[in-house]
């Protein structure tokens, strides 16, 4: 298997789903302090919604 | 994170109130408290634990914290409190966390305790104003999670087994988790879990009958892809488990004095067959290389000689490469004059004559072609028997090392069955555990093989599936909308992955390097450290004529040495990442409190990992006996110490010759204090 540096991996997608990375990831940096967020079902819910109406709203 | 001051209340050995303030200073950020055994340094390393989690590590749980005085001195059915209270820094912000736990004296030496312990997180914000949060324990672990938390206070004496390889699982978290790497894993866990799944189930109701069953097909791979990685996770875990335990008994074995040897053979014998599946994988690897890139020589001999002969032909008869070259007629053309000295103008039929013999002269192209094609003829035969050459080394090669292996595997079954029919008592009973494991590993590594053919072939076949559904293309416009978004979500999926595996792959050999470097400071011996693919820390040595080696048997002493250059390492490496500008990696300031650090190891040891190890953390808090700090750990630490603080262990009687500045016997009940300073 191809070893990618992670700017090597940016690079291999659009600019539009770099922003969109750039902000899922702020996302989940919010919910970063629950150790185990897959046992915090509603939590983990919540962020996943997040991240599906980011894209929505993302995707023209 | 700078830990600035603790106040215990009643905590283990310590009656009252007793406060510590620890160095904070950039160049002398070493504190450390003096104290002999049982005088209370491991209680207030676990203070920490306590104060912001709600456990400790002591042997009887959380039964005897509250300190035995302070019950004493207490009336039957009063409240009594243990609190502590730790005063920290964290990203430009003053900290208070505190826990206090209420107990009511029962009778005698009893107490009960009034609810659970209360945990509170106050801070000074950046408008100097108070706030207390609201949601403490999870904010707390925000600052320093938990489960990291053993990597910051941790007990010298037991630190060793990070470099075990069942610990492979512990430093990958800790990378993961220091790092912010969880962040992007998590991200990409939640795209294909649950967005991609969401996306589909909307664009399913939106398709046209036939893309509704390519949809399920999908969905159903999907859901097959999954529950085999699932079941390769656990398989992985199980052998890594079967793993452990062989090298447990091995360990075990090679301390029986008689069987020892037998054992020392075995494990070099093991590594030799390491190498040996290593070596034929990489022969395998050449030989797939050799006929992906030359195998059609053997078919194509027929028709080198047929077009060989082809060549020859024209090249006999003039034609290729032809005499009169193309460059050559255009020339004479463009002149406007043969070289017998006509005129040849366009449209006349001198012209045409001449220019008829272009279509038949050579372009530059051409000639080139003939050239390199007759020559590449040629070699065809010779490259023909250099790859049957090639090919057939390399199977030599391998018949040698399959050779070499059997007779290994052979030598390895005699020496199991002289260790069951051993005499000492408790040798063949754990060489047949030993062998029932064996077993077990064999068949998760099958199963393993066989999980990974699966989920190629699913994978396979869910890209044909995913593909079929994009070529489908009589749809409405909301279908393609919420295409656009599946097919965004499925892109952001992959890069999150691929963005995890960079990142984690560049954080272990960035991390693997500054091990080795802090380990190399310090090991006497020509050994070097690593961090390999499994997120093992190893370490290995060169052997004449074998090459590089693990290193099989570490000493206790090794093993805490590649331990404490781990710990130092990634707290050095997450305060430089945390200085770095990046949205996807975070790093952190986080300081060292150990116990005991230098307990097994030797002086010069001692004075060289006292050196090299506080250089890499901005705060280091070290808890010593007298004996531990002497003499060169002193000396290497004195430039960078901050603090020092002694703990005064006050019981009813001592062994004769233990009583000293530090040991005072004489009073009623076991207590420790704090006295600022060290008196040697």
């Amino acid at each position: 298997m191809i070893k990618l540096t992670p700017k090597e991996v940016l690079e291999s997608t659009t600019d539009i789903v770099k922003g969109m990375m750039a902000e899922i990831i702020k996302i989940e940096k919010e919910y970063q302090h629950y150790q185990n967020l897959s046992y915090v079902k509603d939590k983990e819910k919540e962020v996943c919604l997040r991240i599906k109406k980011l894209i929505e709203r993302k995707t023209l | 994170m700078k830990i600035q001051k603790i106040t215990i209340q009643n905590f283990r050995q310590f009656f009252g109130q007793h406060s510590l303030e620890f160095s904070t200073d950039e160049v002398k950020g070493i504190t450390v408290i003096h104290g002999e055994n049982g005088s209370g340094k491991t209680s207030l390393l676990n203070a920490f634990k306590w104060c912001f989690y709600g456990h400790a590590d002591f042997d009887t749980g959380l039964d005897n914290i509250l300190n035995e005085q302070a019950i004493v001195k207490s009336s039957d059915g009063e409240d009594i409190e243990l609190s502590i209270k730790i005063d920290f820094e964290h990203e430009g912000s003053d900290y208070t966390a505190s826990r206090v736990q209420r107990f009511i004296k029962t009778t005698g030496l009893k107490v009960d305790s009034i609810g659970g312990s209360v945990f509170k997180l106050r801070w000074i914000d950046q408008n100097g104003s108070c706030q207390e949060s609201t949601n403490a324990d999870t904010q707390m672990n925000q600052i320093l999670p938990e489960k990291m938390h053993s990597y910051f206070f941790f007990n010298g004496e037991r630190i060793e087994k990070l470099a075990n390889a069942s610990s492979s699982g512990q430093i990958r978290e800790a990378i993961k988790t220091l790092m912010g790497l969880q962040i992007v894993e998590r991200a990409g866990i939640h795209l294909e879990k649950y967005v991609i799944k969401e996306f589909k189930k909307e664009l399913k109701k939106q398709s046209p009958g036939k893309l509704q069953e390519v949809i399920d097909r999908e969905t159903k791979l999907q859901e097959e892809i999954d529950s085999l990685k699932e079941r390769m996770y656990v398989t992985k875990d199980n052998k890594k488990f079967f793993k452990d335990e062989i090298s447990k008994i091995s360990s075990r074995l090679a301390m029986i004095k008689d069987v020892a040897a037998l054992q020392d053979e075995r494990k070099f014998i093991e590594n030799r067959l390491d190498t040996i599946k290593k070596s034929k994988d990489s022969l395998s690897a050449s030989i797939k290389d050799l006929i992906s890139t030359k195998g059609f020589l053997p078919f194509f001999t027929e028709t080198a000689a047929t077009v060989g002969a082809l060549l020859e032909e024209k090249r006999k008869r003039g034609e290729l490469p032809y005499k009169i070259k193309q460059q050559f007629i255009d020339d004479l053309l463009s002149n406007g004059k043969c070289i017998c000295g006509t005129c040849l103008n366009k449209g006349e039929e001198n012209y045409s004559n001449v220019e008829k013999y272009r279509l038949q002269a050579s372009s530059k192209g051409l000639e080139e072609a003939f050239i390199t094609t007759a020559g590449a003829i040629k070699q065809v035969d010779r490259s023909k028997s250099d790859l049957f050459r090639a090919i057939k080394d390399n199977i030599k090669q391998g018949v040698d090392l399959e050779s070499e292996r059997d007779k290994l595997s052979g030598r390895l079954d005699v020496i199991s069955k002289k260790l069951q029919e051993s005499e000492v008592e408790s040798v063949p009973g754990l060489e047949n555990k030993r062998k029932e494991i064996e077993e077990k590993l064999d068949k998760a590594q099958k199963e393993l093989g066989k999980l990974e053919f699966e989920l190629e072939t699913k994978t396979q076949e869910h890209k044909e599936a995913k593909r079929a559904r994009e070529e489908i293309t009589d749809v409405s416009q909301q279908y393609e909308k919420i295409s656009k978004r599946l097919s965004n979500a499925e892109e952001c999926a992959r890069v999150a992955k691929a963005l995890h595996v960079a990142l984690s792959n560049q954080t272990r050999e960035k991390l693997s390097k500054r091990v080795d470097k802090t380990f190399k400071d310090i090991i006497r011996k020509p050994y070097w450290a690593e961090i390999d693919q499994d997120y093992t820390l190893q370490i290995y040595r060169e052997i004449e004529g074998h090459g590089k080696q693990l290193v099989p048997e570490k000493s206790t002493a090794e093993s805490q040495i590649t331990s404490l250059s781990f710990i130092s390492s990634i707290v050095n490496l997450a305060k430089e990442q945390q200085n770095q500008d990046s949205d996807f990696i975070k790093g952190g300031v986080f300081p060292i409190i150990m116990d005991s650090p230098f307990g097994s190891i030797d002086d010069e040891y001692r004075a060289l990992i006292a050196r090299y190890i506080p250089m890499l953390a901005d705060q280091v808090i070290v808890f010593a006996s007298s004996s531990q700090w002497r003499g060169p750990v002193s000396k290497e630490c004195a430039p960078r110490l901050g603090k020092e603080y002694s703990l005064i262990y006050h019981c009813k009687e001592v062994d004769e010759g233990r009583e000293s500045y530090y040991v005072r016997p004489g009073a009623d009940f076991e207590f420790s204090e704090i006295e600022e300073g060290y008196h040697g």
